[in-house]
Parts: C-alpha cells; structure tokens; sequence
C-alpha cells in the first residue's frame, strides 16, 4: 500500500473507527458514559487527524495529479462491477477539508455543549458516523459508493434529529427527514438503474465519457432525477419541508449537518457530474428556476419567524436556493464557492445561535419563577421575542455572531460577498448568452431581491437577539443576572469560524477586477484554479463594465438590506416593525409565517389520502377480500375442518397414524408406479 | 486442510444430527437437560455447516458438492436419497442452520413455556429445512418440504398465542392444498424423465429431470400450474399469503424464527430450482403475470404495514413486500437479478430473523403485540435498541447493510431485464423505498423511543441485555459485511446462474413457443 493510500484509508477509515469504538465502548459498560469529555475529546481526534491526513493529501494532489484509492470490490453482477474505490482530486480533497475542518471545530464545540448530557457518548459515535458517511459521500469514485455515503448521512441525520427520543416530536421531525431525503433517494436509485442501462456503467469517469454517445432522453431523465435526488438532500423546494423541521436536534448537529454540509451534498453530486448536466438545458433551467424560487419564499419565511434557529434554517434553505440558481446558471466552481463560504458562516451562525440558547436555558431553568404566574417551563429559550440585551454579557458570541450576519449579507470584503456576487453575475450571465435566455434575466432579479432580504432578516434576527433591552428580564425579573457567556470549548470554535468567514471568501477573488486594468488574463480567483478541471463551467461573455456594475449593484443591495434592517429593528423594537410589516402585507405576511401551508398541503393531499386508503380500503380488503378472492380454499378449509375436528382430538398418536398413513400412501404410490404409469 | 471424502459425511450429519436429537429428546430426555441436548445437537450441525461453507468450491457452483447417494428404491424406480450443496443452495443452508441454531439457544429468553417437546419439534424443523435445501432428488425434497410442516403446525397449534387453532387450520390446509397438488406434478415430472433413459420407469434425480426439461414443455399446463400454486402459497405472493400474518402473530417467536427467515424460502428457493429450469416456456409465458403479482405484493405489503398495530404482523407484511423483491428478480430472469435473488433471499432470512428476536425480547418482557402498548425502550436497553435499528436499516435496504446490495441488484437487474420488456415493474418496486421507511420507523418511534411505557423488571437492567446484545449483534457483523463485501457471497451463485440461464436459453431456443412474444397468449401485460 503506497503512503497516499494509506493516507486516504486514514481519512476515510477514522471516523468509522471513532464511531464503532465509542458506541462499542458506550454500549458495553454504563459506567464508562460518564466520561463525557473523554468521549468527545477521542471522537475530535478521530476528526482532527483525517483533516491533516486531507491537508497532505490536497498537497500531493497539488503536486502530482489527482489519483483514485482502490479497496476491493463492492458489488459484481454479470457485466458490470463496482468497486469500492476513492477519487483524490481537487473537488473531492476541498470538500474532505470543508467537512474535516469545520467538523473539528464543531467537535471541540460539542464537548462543551454536550457537557451535561447523558447521552453524549451516543451523540459522539453518530457525530463520528455522519462524518464518516460525509466523507465516503464526496470521496466516492463511483454513485454507488456515494450512495453509501448519501443514505449515511441520511441516516446519522435521523439519529441526532431524533437524538432526545423521549419527545415525540423530536423523533417526528427524524423520521420526516428520513422520508423525505428517501423520496429523493427513490429517484436517485432510478437514475442509477437508467445509467447502467444504457451507459454500463456507475463510475464517474465512465459516465463523463459516455455523455457524448447518451441520446438526449436518457440525459434528461437521469439529470432530472438526479435533480429531484438533490432536491431532497438538500431541502430544495418542494421537499425542504423537513430541514426546518430538523432543528429538533442538537445546535451542533444543525451547524455540521444541517448547514455546513450534508445539505450540500445535492450539490457535490450535480457539480461533480457538471459535463453531463450541461447537455440537458432543460434540466439546467429547472435547476435554475427551483433554486431561485426556494431561495425566495425561504427568505420571505425567515423574515416572520421567531425561533432564533428556524429563522436560521429557512436561511439555509434559502442559501442552498442560491446555490442551485448557480448550478443551473452553469457557475458550478460559483456553487461550490458558495458552499464553502456558506459553511463558514452558517456554522457560526448556528453555534453562535447554540451558545445563545445555552444562556437562555440557563437562565430559565435558574429562575424558579416564583413571581410570576407563567412557570419556566412555558418559556421558549429559543424564542427571540424572550432574548434582546444579550451583546453585554456575551460580547464573544455577539461580535462573531454579527461578523456571521454580515459575511451572509455580502458585506465586502467578508465571504458571502465574493460567493454570492459571483452567482449573481453568472445568472445574468446566462441570461444574456446565448445558452439560456431572458428567463435568467428574472432569475437575478429573484436574486437580487432575495439577497436584499437576505441581509433585512439577518440583522432583524441579531439585533432582536442581542440589542435593545433584556425581555427575559420582564417575564422573569432577575433572569438576565444568570447570562453569562460560553466556556471556552464554545467560544474558541466562534473565534476560528468568525475568522474563516471574514477571510475564506478572498479564495475566489473575481479575476476581472485585475483584468480589467491589466488586460491580461488574471488567475486570482484561486479556487476556479484549483477545481476548474472537474467543473463544466460556462463561459462568461459579460464586459468588464457590466461586471463591475453588476458587482456595485449587489453592494449597494447588501447595503441597503443592512442599513433598513437596522433602522427597523436596531432599537430592539421587533413588535412594532412586525405588526407594521403585517398590516401593510396582510395575508401574504401571514402566509408567510405560516410557511405557505405547505406542511398542512403534504398533510392533506398524501399523508392523510394514503393512511385513509391503507387503513379503509387495504386492510378490509386483506380482512375480507383475498380471503374472498381465494373462496376456494375457505370453503375447504370448512369441510376440512370438520374432518380434521376428528383427527384433531389432540392425541399424539392420533397425528403419527395420519402422517404414517400418508407415508404409506406415498410409498405405495412410488412401488406400484411402474405399473400404473409407463408412459406418461 | 479437510480430506475430501469425509465431506458427504459431513453434509448427512449436518442434517440427520438434529432428527437424532429430537429422538433422543423425545425418549429420554430428561426435563432439565433437554435445552442443553438441543444446544448440543444444533451446535454441532452448525460447526458442520460452517465447515461446509468453507470448503465449497464457488468457482464450480453449478456442479453438485459434497454429493451423497444413498439408496435408490429400486432399478426401475430411480428415486432415492441423494443429498448435495450448489450455488443456489450452499449460503441457504448455512443461514438455516445458523438461524436454526440462534432460534433454539434463544428460545428460552424469548418463550417462558419451552419444553422437550418443543425442543424436539424445533429440531426435527431444523433437520428437515437443511433437508430441504440438500436434497438432489425431487421426491426426497417434496418430503422434507412436506415434513417441515407437521413440527411447524404442532408449534404453533400447541405452544401458540389465543388465536392459534384458527391460525393452524388456515396454515397447514392452506400450504398442504398446495403440497399435495404438487404431489401429483412431481408423479408426473417423475415418469416423464424416466422415458429418456433405458430401463427406468421413474426418476426424480435432479440430473435426470434438467436432462428431460425439454420434454416438460409438452406435458398439459395443470403440471406446472400444481408446482407455481404450492410455491406462490409458500413464498407467499399476493393474493396467496392470508395464511401468512395470522401465523406469525399466533406462533410462538423461537417458530417464527423458522417460519419467516426460513420455511418461506422453500418457495422462492423451489421456484428458482424446478420451475424456471424444467418449465421455462410456461415460466416464460406467465412472467408479467407473475411480476405484476410481484410487484403488487411489494406495494401491498408495505401499504398495510404502515397502518397495522400488531408488531409481528407489521413484520409479516414487511416480509410480504420483501419477498416481492425477490420473486420480481426471479422472474426478471438475468444474472444480476438472479444472483441478487438468491442473495436477497439469505438477507431476508438474516434481517427478519434479527428483528422478530429483537422484537422478541421485547415482547418477553412486556406481553403485548400492539404497538401502542409499548415505548421507551431506549431509555433502559440502549443496546437492543441499537441492535434493532441497525437491523431495521438493512431491513429498509440502506447501503453498508446486507438489504441493499440484494435489492440494488435485482432492481438494476429488472430495471434491465428483457424478459420483463418494461422498466415499470423495476421503478414501482423501487417505491417500497419510501414505503418501508415509513413502517419501519413508525414501529421503531412507538416501540423504542418516547417514554416508557412499561416498568422494566430488575432484571432487565442492561447488564442482563448484553448476552442478548451479543446475539444480536452476530447477525449486524453478518449484515455489514455483506452490505461492504457482497462479492464474497454473491460468486458462490455465479457460476450456477449463468448454467441455469444457458440452460433456459437452450430450451427456449428449440421450442416453437419462443418466438412468439408473450402478448399474444397473456392477454394483460403490465
């Protein structure tokens, strides 16, 4: 086995071990559980060192070329067989460090967290787990491999969604995930079968060679589908519906899950097969126009909500809008560009959401609430309309949650900026090329305004959450003595996360900036360099001084949203800017809040209809039915019955005389056979 | 390294040690001893089964291993005891003994009133299901198939819940109408061989009945109509499986160990191993009638386990949609739906048998099938509980587990399948995706999760689970190394299905019925 191999078991093997050994060592002895900073620190580890086992690999990959890791055979079945192989290129070596990195400091982060759970030994082997799944995910040489990782992940969503089991709803919203991440895996699983049947074959690269012979049915279709696989992984209109409901579990799990990446994983699996995407401008435009609508009516959601974490997770889905708008723009580096800036700020955002919580929890929990009529209990530690006035006594989570704002907003130079702006300018792009159309042109403009209320949400959330004056304190006099801001295990994963969202966006620097002035072909956008080879990207047809109005109109958007944001809700006074946003809007605002009913919709029109069709239809039919259906063998089995009444007289000897007859009736069929029966 | 000509041995001691147990149980067994000779006995059949496995050839699957001809009733008759192991066989008669033998050291865990007659009757079970799956002679496999089901009707007509009789009658008439039926194709199958070969007038040899297969597509249709109906009941297939769910739900759980993962494979296991070899040209004629069955008792069973509330019987449907799977990638008639089939059909057995003794803890503890009686299982029995979703997992086909490489294969196969001319059949059956998650985590909220809903005795504090756990925990090493090194099991069938499919081709090329396209005497194609 050569050193990089090795290296690449090390990456991918790891967290598989951490988790097997931390279940195992959990499972096996109840008093082992307690160590709860052990467990965390072992499950860190087995984060932490993949992440350098990446480092080196990004470095020979750098160095040398991409190259695939080979560890036997998965699957083989006449023709065609799967190996359980790896890619080590470019694309998959910086999702391995997106997942690895940010995974270690949401590890470190979980151990403070997690302190005083007592079941933080389960939740260290599932972290392990889903890291695990994460990683053979965006390693896989092939679909089926990833496929693997794909349910993994799926998988160790529904364990820490539903990790506080003893809620009902909580397991509720895990298996909602469940179901419908397995609606898009449905749909997965038949692209699958299309592609082996017409292109022989599951492995990437033989795809991507076989794409110029695929008549442009099968393209559509398997691009469809792979397009409806993503849709639910990751919670793309109309299947988003569980991601918010996801935020039953844990903070950390939102911020490595629900955030920073297996949501993201719909986009690795189209970018990865970008060659075969663009062939299919139907499927691209889908792509576009889905992702520009979810990113809007998310947004237009986040704005009327009040848990601090659902505001956030409507965020997500809008974001992971933006990033299918790139996607079906044909800006595939754009898209990745945008998770990993994505995953910066969107994790610090949720940790700094958790540690806020945290300090919420505390504070109710101390207050025994002997003044007031309304008990603790009632009270929502996630509910903005309690928190306001928190910036005092958390001045780390306050600062770093506001640089998380503002990256998101696309405040230059911060990272959502360089992501965002670049998406946007690739949709005009396309709608001005030949490739697509004036659709793209309303596709930005989508854009634009949800970039707008991008930022108005985000600072409507941050200033609710930590300006103005305590209202816990109102509800609970005396509440607001107990904040107190995180341990350092919480705050030291913020510091580093607030860092890389002010910093990662300078990876992707757009190249006309310096084109433009030189006249000469710029390489600084650093991260098109590095993953171009594995993105079918279109080419960008825009003048210098379209892009660089294009780049001033999306600043001047960002700053508009911060600016209105802040004049609306930067005094705290959320209630009454909310109830002037509800009489001017009237029932759309309400619809909003309500989340366009689409729950009650799936409710209504699938849920009820096939329990009712079970339930009415099936069940008396299997009742009554089949046993009518095969009449025949009833009515035998009454004049049977009455025979075997006799037989049945419950002797033993009574069943042997039976059996021994019928052996005799056989034998004496056997022996006079010849003669019954020469010819037949 | 094992001389080759104890082998044979071997193999008839595997099977005729548990019917020397159940004897000796019977005679003299005392009551103490009885669970201590039953799990001696199946111990011992289980390290010869093992060996077995280990010494088969995979690479000549389609060759008869380990043969033993005993003796042939006379010169004229050739019928007789002819034992053997072959790719379709070989991993189903390892998972038998392996769960036959899980089934009786569990039993008492599982069912407080266990006895030395129902030791005995598990064993005889046990003994006749090897049998089953070694026998090289048509007739020798028609009396295993028929001997299973007396120890299967006494367990759960004596030892089951309150609706057992009602249970028992609908079981044992239905599957002996089958049988019996079955009885007078195999007569018919018997004499028909016998005109090939000098000086015999019957012969039910496995060799002597591929050789003659040519001849079998003339006999009238009823002949292969008795074989589809017995095998259909015992797989079972809508709309033949009404014995199925009271069965389960009235047997006592160390029964249901045999009766799911195992006796129901004798169906699929026959349908596979007589009638698309001998009747290839029926087979052929009524494949979408078949696969539509297929695919609607895939669709079917998963739909009533979503509303069901008697835990087995939602695990009986469960089974109902699975064995769908593997009917739908029999007749699908390729060798990637034929080796996932056969795979699927070990796989079947591992899950089933895993999640009936999980839930059978379960149960032990806390008397009650329906679903709303129990909860909070996770709170006290964190390793049952972990055992039981992972085998839940492979259950609903998540890859890394045993399900999905089964099921990817033969739905890949049937979405691929010419025989089956339609991707619909292949794209409907991939529904039960969604289907089964739903069930299955609707069972895993209201058994395991919320709040307890039952006080645990002292007992059954997590210490005493641990030997439960280990068990358990058997079957999930088994199920992830099938689910990452399928190869390893699926080449033991390589071999065998691409014979059995030259085999099939070669009839069908010689007979006039081939050319005609099965529109044009099945009047409803899906």
């Amino acid at each position: 086995m050569s050193l990089t191999t090795l290296f690449a078991l090390v990456l991918l093997g790891l967290p598989a071990l951490g988790a097997l050994l931390l279940g195992v060592a959990g499972l096996s002895n109840e008093s082992w559980r307690h160590h709860r900073t052990i467990f965390g620190t072992l499950a860190t580890t087995a984060v932490t060192i993949p992440f350098f086992a990446s480092l080196y690999l990004g470095w020979v990959v750098f160095q040398s070329g991409g190259f695939t890791a080979h560890f036997g055979t998965f699957l083989e079945a006449g023709q065609w067989s799967v190996d359980l192989a790896y890619l080590i290129d470019p694309l998959s070596i910086t999702m391995a460090l997106v997942i690895t990195g940010i995974g270690t400091l949401i590890h470190i982060y979980s151990i403070g967290y997690m302190k005083h759970d007592a079941g933080a030994w389960r939740f260290f082997a599932y972290l392990n787990l889903f890291i695990f799944a994460m990683l053979q995910l965006v390693m896989a040489d092939n679909l089926l491999v990833l496929f693997i990782g794909w349910e993994g992940v799926g998988l160790a969503s529904y364990l820490l969604i539903g990790f506080w089991f003893k809620k009902p709803s909580n397991t509720d919203a895990a298996n909602k995930a469940f179901i419908f991440n397995r609606i898009g895996d449905f749909a997965f699983l038949v692209a699958m079968f299309l592609l082996l049947k017409d292109v022989g074959t599951l492995q990437f690269s033989g795809i991507l060679e076989g794409v110029s012979g695929m008549p442009q049915d099968t393209l559509f279709w398997v691009g469809l589908l792979m397009l409806i696989g993503a849709t639910g992984k990751s919670a793309q209109f109309p299947l988003f519906v569980w991601l918010p409901d996801a935020m039953a579990g844990p903070t950390p799990v939102s911020a490595l899950i629900h955030a920073a990446t297996m949501v993201t994983s719909g986009l690795y699996l189209v970018t990865r097969l970008s060659p075969m995407f663009v062939l299919s401008p139907e499927v691209m435009m889908i792509m576009a126009v889905v992702g520009a609508f979810t990113a809007l009516i998310a947004a237009t959601i986040a704005v009327t909500q009040y848990d601090i974490k659902k505001v956030l997770a409507y965020s997500t889905v809008s974001q992971l809008g933006f990033m299918f708008l790139a996607l079906g723009s044909g800006a595939f580096v754009a898209a990745i560009f945008h998770v990993i800036t994505h995953a910066f700020f969107k994790a610090l955002l949720f940790l700094g959401s958790g540690s806020v919580i945290h300090t919420m929890e505390h504070a109710i929990e101390n207050h025994d609430g002997a003044h007031d009529a309304k008990t603790p209990s009632q009270l929502d530690p996630q509910d903005i309309r309690l928190m306001g006035g928190l910036r005092h006594a958390m001045p780390i989570t306050f600062r770093t949650f506001w640089i998380g704002t503002l990256a998101i907003a696309g405040i230059p130079p911060l990272a959502g900026f360089f992501s965002k702006d670049e998406i946007l300018m690739h949709t005009f792009n396309a709608g001005m090329g030949e490739f697509a159309g004036p659709l793209y042109i309303v596709l930005w403009v989508v854009g634009m305004v949800t970039a707008f209320m991008t930022a108005f949400y985000m600072v409507r959330l941050t200033a609710t959450t930590f300006h103005g004056e305590s209202r816990l304190e109102a509800q609970l006099p005396g509440a607001s003595k107990s904040f107190h801001e995180s341990p350092r295990t919480m705050t030291f994963p913020l510091w580093k996360l607030a860092i890389g969202s002010i910093i990662i966006g300078w990876i992707g620097l757009p190249n006309f900036v310096v084109e433009s002035f030189t006249g000469q072909e710029a390489h600084i956008h650093l991260l098109k360099e590095w993953i171009y080879t594995q993105a079918a990207d279109m080419k960008v047809t825009l003048s210098y001084l379209t892009e660089w109005i294009l780049m001033s109109v999306s600043i001047v958007v960002a700053i508009m949203g911060v600016s209105t944001g802040w004049r609306l809700y930067g005094q705290g006074q959320w209630e009454a800017t909310d109830q002037a946003l509800q009489n001017q809007l009237g029932e759309f605002y309400n619809t909003c809040r309500e989340k366009y009913l689409l729950d009650e919709f799936y409710q209504r029109m699938v849920g009820h209809p096939v329990r009712w069709v079970c339930k009415h239809i099936l069940e008396p039919i299997d009742r009554f039915g089949v046993g009518g259906v095969v009449a025949f063998f009833g009515v035998t089995t009454r004049v049977s019955g009455g025979v075997l009444r006799i037989l049945q007289a419950g002797l033993i000897t009574n069943y042997a005389v039976f059996i021994l007859l019928g052996v005799i009736f056989v034998l004496a069929l056997m022996i006079l056979g010849p003669s019954i029966g020469g010819t037949p | 390294m094992v001389p080759e000509f104890i082998l044979p041995w071997v193999l008839n001691l595997t099977m005729w040690i548990p019917f020397a147990g159940s004897v000796l149980l019977f005679l003299c067994g005392s009551p103490k001893r009885g669970r201590v000779m039953a799990i001696a006995f199946s111990t011992f059949s289980l390290m010869m089964s093992i060996l077995l496995a280990l010494q088969f050839m995979p690479s000549y699957s389609a060759n008869v291993q380990f043969e033993s001809v005993g003796a042939t009733l006379s010169d004229t008759v050739r019928l007789g005891y002819v034992v053997g192991l072959d790719g379709a066989s070989m991993l189903l008669f390892a998972m038998t003994s392996f769960i036959g033998w899980i089934a009786i050291i569990t039993a008492p865990t599982v069912f407080s009133r266990t006895n030395n007659a129902f030791y005995g009757l598990l064993l005889i079970l046990l003994g006749a299901s090897l049998g089953v799956f070694a026998a090289q002679d048509l007739f020798l496999f028609y009396i295993f198939f028929e001997l299973a089901l007396i120890p299967m009707a006494f367990l759960i007509g004596i030892w089951g819940e309150e609706e057992r009789t009602s249970a028992t009658y609908n079981f044992v008439i239905y599957t002996l109408v089958g049988s019996l039926l079955m009885l007078v194709g195999v007569l018919t199958v018997g004499f028909t061989s016998a005109t090939l070969i000098d000086g015999v007038s019957f012969s039910t040899h496995y060799d002597d009945l591929m050789a003659a297969a040519p001849l079998f597509q003339d006999l009238p249709v009823w002949v292969f109509g008795s074989f589809l109906l017995a095998f259909v009941i015992k797989i079972p297939l809508f709309p033949f499986h009404s014995w199925q769910a009271n069965a389960y739900a009235q047997a006592p759980i160390p029964a249901v160990l045999f009766l799911a993962p195992i006796m129901v494979k004798f169906g699929s296991y026959a349908l596979v191993r007589f009638l698309i070899p001998y009747f290839p040209v029926l087979f052929d004629a009524v494949t979408p009638w078949i696969a539509t069955l297929a695919v609607v008792s895939i669709l079917y069973g998963a739909m009533i386990a979503i509303t069901a509330t008697d835990i087995k019987k939602i695990l009986a449907f469960s089974s109902l949609s699975h064995m769908g799977f593997i009917v739908l990638g029999l007749v699908a008639w390729n060798e990637s739906s034929l080796q996932g089939s056969i795979l699927q059909m070990v796989n079947h057995g591992l899950t089933t048998a895993a999640l009936f003794l999980g839930y059978g803890y379960i149960m032990a503890s806390n008397p009650s099938r329906h679903l709303m009686d129990h909860g909070g299982v996770a709170s006290t029995r964190p390793v049952l509980t972990t055992m039981i979703v992972i085998a839940s997992m492979a259950s609903v086909g998540l890859p890394g587990l045993n399900g999905f490489v089964g099921e990817f294969l033969i739905l890949s196969g049937a979405f691929d399948s010419t025989q089956l001319g339609s991707t619909l059949y292949a794209v409907l059956a991939a529904l039960a995706v969604i289907l089964a998650a739903m069930y299955t985590l609707r069972l895993l909220k209201f058994t395991l999760f919320g709040s307890p809903q039952h006080d645990f005795q002292p007992e059954d504090t997590d210490r005493s689970t641990l030997p439960k756990g280990w068990v358990l925990g058997t079957f999930v090493v088994i199920m992830v190394w099938i689910g990452f090194q399928s190869p390893t099991f699926t080449q033991f069938s390589q071999e065998w299905t691409i014979i059995l499919l030259d085999h099939v081709q070669g009839i069908l090329s010689t007979s006039g019925l081939s050319n005609v396209s099965p529109e044009t005497y099945v009047p409803f194609v899906l």
